[in-house]
């Protein structure tokens, strides 16, 4: 292999690194441990005696402290990191060592084709896999034992434990892809790829009203009048595409909002007024069409789906692939919309520009997967082993696709609109259908699904339809075999009428069951320690102030779970909103609560009365103990008491009694939970989806239901009955989680 | 100084205290540290033991507020019912200073078997000037054996039963790593 290894080593290692010389100098002699073997570089003589020790690789470290993944720098941060690896024996090297070198061999490789995103994923991740006790460092010793003399069989190996990942459907896969790919851009001898997209929008000349620019504002005439100058104290910053009136939680109101907008088309489109009234319609329309009527002629009864689907697929076998390939082509797409669920526009972008967002056509591997990505709640949280805490470990997930319509589809075209809607004209008038559209077997799946197997929220996650107008997608929590079994069934009800092989769905059973969906809602076990070391801290703590907030804290954290109430400030409420005889309490948790009377009820089940009823004999003790240190703790409970202040109160730093609310909370016990704030919600819908609760019910428990619907009535469209007939579920929840009462 | 001139002079009559006035009850802050472990530390039964209709303080009283310093069950004993009667000592800041510590250590005394955190309270918190006073040295686990006639065998015997265990909670590391390793 020809390459420039010195220029190659400079461009990894520029000079702007301190100590660049030596870092390059022990850059080479490390890639020069596994020899000329693995990809037949001719790297030069070095100092075979030139090591570094694992102080100055430390200090090396240190330096790349902040600019870790920098572009000047992650080169040598990586070296750096090896700190963590065994004292380099140059005559005889570790195994690690030798996996090192290669993997910086194939950093030269990578920078001599300027294959910038490799070298920043190869070294991101082989810097943080060496680090022992992080979450991937396993793959690290998988990859140290795999690895052979050449690149070749090192390739095999990897490809074959991918292939065990991808089995075994394992969260590690979309890590360990990363070796797989950084060696396969070797072997084959890739080099970048660049795309230039024709058509699209971004290619566009911009205009100048699109250009960023920052306007200074001079103020010099300040009124005369007022007592003090205007000082902005606080900034809400959002992006374009984020909807910034959604569950702010307690942020509170900013002095201003800035939009960074890119264009002035962006700003109108995004600004807050025109997001409300388009999240309302878009809700409505979803509602009417999709969730409420099922005799709604706009949708296709099963069997004339049935028809449609067993039509297409005898075109598609009856048209030959080289002399009607257009049409062909349209058919496919049309069979792929009705498997997938989703739009042929989407599917043709998707296909022909290979965004792999929703289609993977493989045909090296032979594998042709429809991808479900589920990455809307985000992970934000860096610590250690987190990963192993969530309740859902994966993003994605895929579904297989029949093989004949992959092979046929994995040569790219586009799609010839004349004649799609021909096809559709033929179909109707074959199949006598007078209200056959287009429209109508895009959504054909989508209505199998929500009619006929199973429930709506299941029906959008594999459909991708209104997945972004639904609040509860945003909790939700699935197992990715459910998914497939009723993907399965949904696909064995449309094909009952074709003679075409359905087996390709059949499923390999994996060993684990892993689910897809929220990434804020941690485990039952982690939250059932959480909520038990809560108690213990209000029971071993004496001083009476931190006592008073351990208890709060901990009766808050299990009343939002009880209650799935969203974590604003002064939640649950006021004594007077609870009804402990009936076991309902009514709450109100939405931004607009303080303009709006918008409330809604929610069931109380029998433990959280009771830790509710233990916290007001606790606040009463509470006073009469304590008043004569601070008189107005007396008023205080008063209050509580006269409904003039939230049930819950926390003291701040000052000795005052405030409403409780998550900021308070969050400086409590930020060191020892990091979740976002409404992860109690996320934990509350994943059990009662567990336990088949009817969907429209949590929808109205969660408030998700309609745009303002407490506004009509406090029980929304679901009688009171209803809401009580939850209350055992919330209790199972409480057994399953095991807390307890705090005892004092 | 000043002030002191213009205090109400000292009575050795108990007064009682009308509800308003109650609201104007404290603790005297010089009495605060030795009445925070009492109400914290000490266990409920004996805080609510008495229920007399009747209490007697004795109070430090500026013309605003009564400050009591001593007697602390009774107070606490408390109740809407009771009635409060006052006497205006007016003793000196050391005095009160020096009588709360002397009330805590003497409560301390008659609690049965013998209470080693309300000890260790004690030892930590008492300053060492009062701790000279009470015992004319520093207070040790020997004093309190022998003010309280019991053996040293015996409150090391407490020592070992009644062993606390100090709470800390973990950090999120740790917790994700205990839940991860199944314990």
């Amino acid at each position: 292999m020809e390459i420039d290894i010195e220029h190659a080593t400079n461009e990894l290692i520029p000079n702007v690194v301190d100590d660049y010389q030596n870092v390059r100098k022990y850059f080479l002699t490390v890639a020069a441990l596994s020899g000329q073997g693995f990809m037949s570089l001719s790297l030069p003589e070095t100092d075979k005696d030139f090591v570094l020790s694992k102080v100055e690789l430390k200090a090396i470290y240190k330096s790349c402290t902040g600019r870790l993944t920098n572009d000047n720098f992650r080169v040598t941060a990586f070296i750096g990191s090896t700190y963590h690896l065994k004292d380099l024996d140059v005559s005889n090297p570790a195994p690690d060592w030798l996996w090192v070198s290669k993997i910086c061999q194939l950093l030269i490789y990578c920078s001599d084709r300027k294959l910038i995103n490799r070298v920043t994923e190869i070294t991101t991740f082989a810097r943080l896999w060496t680090v022992q006790g992080s979450s991937y460092h396993h793959l690290w010793q998988k990859c140290v034992e795999l690895q052979l003399k050449d690149i070749a069989t090192t390739f095999e190996n990897i490809d074959e434990y991918k292939q065990h990942l991808d089995d075994i459907n394992s969260p590690d896969l979309n890590q360990f892809t990363k070796v797989h790919r950084a060696l396969k851009f070797v072997l084959h001898n890739k080099n970048r790829i660049e795309r230039n997209s024709t058509n699209g929008r971004k290619s566009r000349m911009t205009r100048r009203i699109d250009e960023e620019k920052i306007e200074y504002i001079e103020l010099n005439d300040v009124d005369d009048d007022s007592d003090e100058l205007i000082s902005v104290t606080e900034f809400l910053k959002t992006d374009n595409d984020i909807d910034v009136m959604r569950e702010k939680l307690d942020i509170g109101l900013p002095d201003f909002t800035i939009l960074k907008q890119t264009s002035l088309q962006a700003h109108e489109k995004y600004s807050p007024q025109q997001m409300y009234h388009r999240t309302r319609s878009k809700l409505q329309h979803a509602n009417k069409n999709e969730r409420f009527i099922s005799n709604n002629v706009r949708v296709l009864p099963l069997f004339a789906l049935q028809n449609i689907f067993a039509y297409l697929w005898q075109l598609f076998e009856k048209l030959s692939s080289s002399h009607d390939r257009d049409k062909k082509r349209v058919i496919s797409y049309l069979l792929l919309s009705m498997l997938t669920g989703r739009s042929i526009a989407q599917l043709s972008e998707d296909i022909t520009g290979n965004n792999k967002q929703y289609i993977n056509l493989n045909r090296r591997n032979n594998s042709y997967h429809l991808n479900i990505i589920l990455d809307i709640t985000s992970l934000r949280l860096r610590t250690q082993g987190i990963q192993k805490v969530l309740a859902n470990r994966l993003l994605e997930c895929d579904i297989s696709l029949p093989e004949q319509l992959g092979v046929f589809l994995a040569y790219k075209g586009d799609i010839n609109k004349e004649i799609l809607y021909e096809v559709i004209n033929e179909t109707r008038n074959a199949l006598k259908l007078p209200y056959l559209s287009l429209a109508r077997i895009e959504k054909g799946l989508y209505s199998t699904l929500i009619h006929h197997v199973s429930n709506s929220q299941i029906a959008s996650i594999i459909t991708g339809r209104n997945e972004r107008k639904r609040a509860d997608i945003w909790y939700s929590s699935n197992s990715v075999d459910n998914i497939r079994t009723i993907y399965q069934q949904a696909i064995k009800l449309l094909s009952q009428k074709t003679t075409y092989n359905n087996d390709y769905l059949n499923l390999v059973s994996n060993t684990f069951d892993y689910k897809i969906g929220s990434q804020n809602c941690p485990d039952y076990t982690i939250v059932s320690s959480f909520i038990d070391l809560l108690r213990q801290k209000a029971e071993a703590t004496t001083d009476y102030i931190e006592k008073f907030n351990a208890y709060s804290i901990w009766l808050w954290h299990v009343s939002l779970l009880l209650t799935s109430v969203r974590a604003v400030e002064g939640v649950p409420g006021y004594l007077n909103q609870f009804n402990f005889q009936v076991g309902l309490i009514w709450i109100s948790d939405k931004e607009e609560r303080a303009t709006a009377s918008s409330q809604r009820y929610v069931p109380l089940c029998q433990f959280l009365i009771k830790a509710i009823n233990q916290y007001i004999d606790f606040l009463k003790s509470f006073s009469s103990r304590f008043c004569r240190l601070d008189m107005r703790i007396k008023y205080w409970v008063d209050e509580v008491m006269n409904y003039e202040r939230p049930l819950i109160n926390l003291f701040n730093k000052k000795g005052e009694l405030e409403a409780i609310r998550p900021a308070l909370v969050r400086n409590e016990i930020h060191e020892n939970f990091r979740f976002k704030e409404d992860w109690t919600r996320h934990v509350g819908q994943r059990y009662l989806h567990e336990q088949n609760i009817n969907e429209s019910m949590i929808l109205s428990v969660f408030g998700h239901e309609m745009m303002g619907q407490e506004s009509w009535r406090k029980n929304s469209s679901i009688s009171i009955g209803d809401i009580l007939d939850l209350r055992p579920t919330y209790q199972a929840l409480a057994n399953k989680l095991e807390i307890r009462q705090v005892q004092l | 100084m000043k002030k002191s001139k213009n205090l109400p002079k000292p009575s050795t009559q108990y007064a009682r205290l009308s509800s308003k006035d109650l609201l104007s009850l404290y603790i005297h802050p010089e009495a605060r540290t030795a009445y925070k472990i009492y109400v914290e530390h000490f266990p409920l039964d004996r805080i609510a033991q008495s229920e007399d209709p009747a209490v007697h303080l004795d109070v430090f009283y500026n013309r605003i507020n009564f400050y009591f310093y001593r007697n602390f069950a009774a107070q606490l004993g408390m109740t809407d019912s009771t009635e409060v009667y006052v006497r205006k000592l007016q003793p000196t800041i050391s005095s009160m200073h020096l009588e709360s510590w002397r009330y805590v250590l003497g409560e301390f005394l008659e609690l049965n078997p013998v209470n080693i955190n309300i000890y260790n309270q004690l030892k930590a918190q008492m300053p060492k000037d009062i701790q000279r006073k009470l015992f004319g040295k520093l207070m040790t686990i020997e004093d309190v054996c022998r003010r309280k006639g019991i053996s040293r065998h015996n409150f090391d015997y407490q020592h070992a039963k009644q062993k606390s265990v100090v709470f800390r909670m973990p950090s999120f590391d740790e917790l994700i790593q205990r839940n991860v390793n199944g314990n």
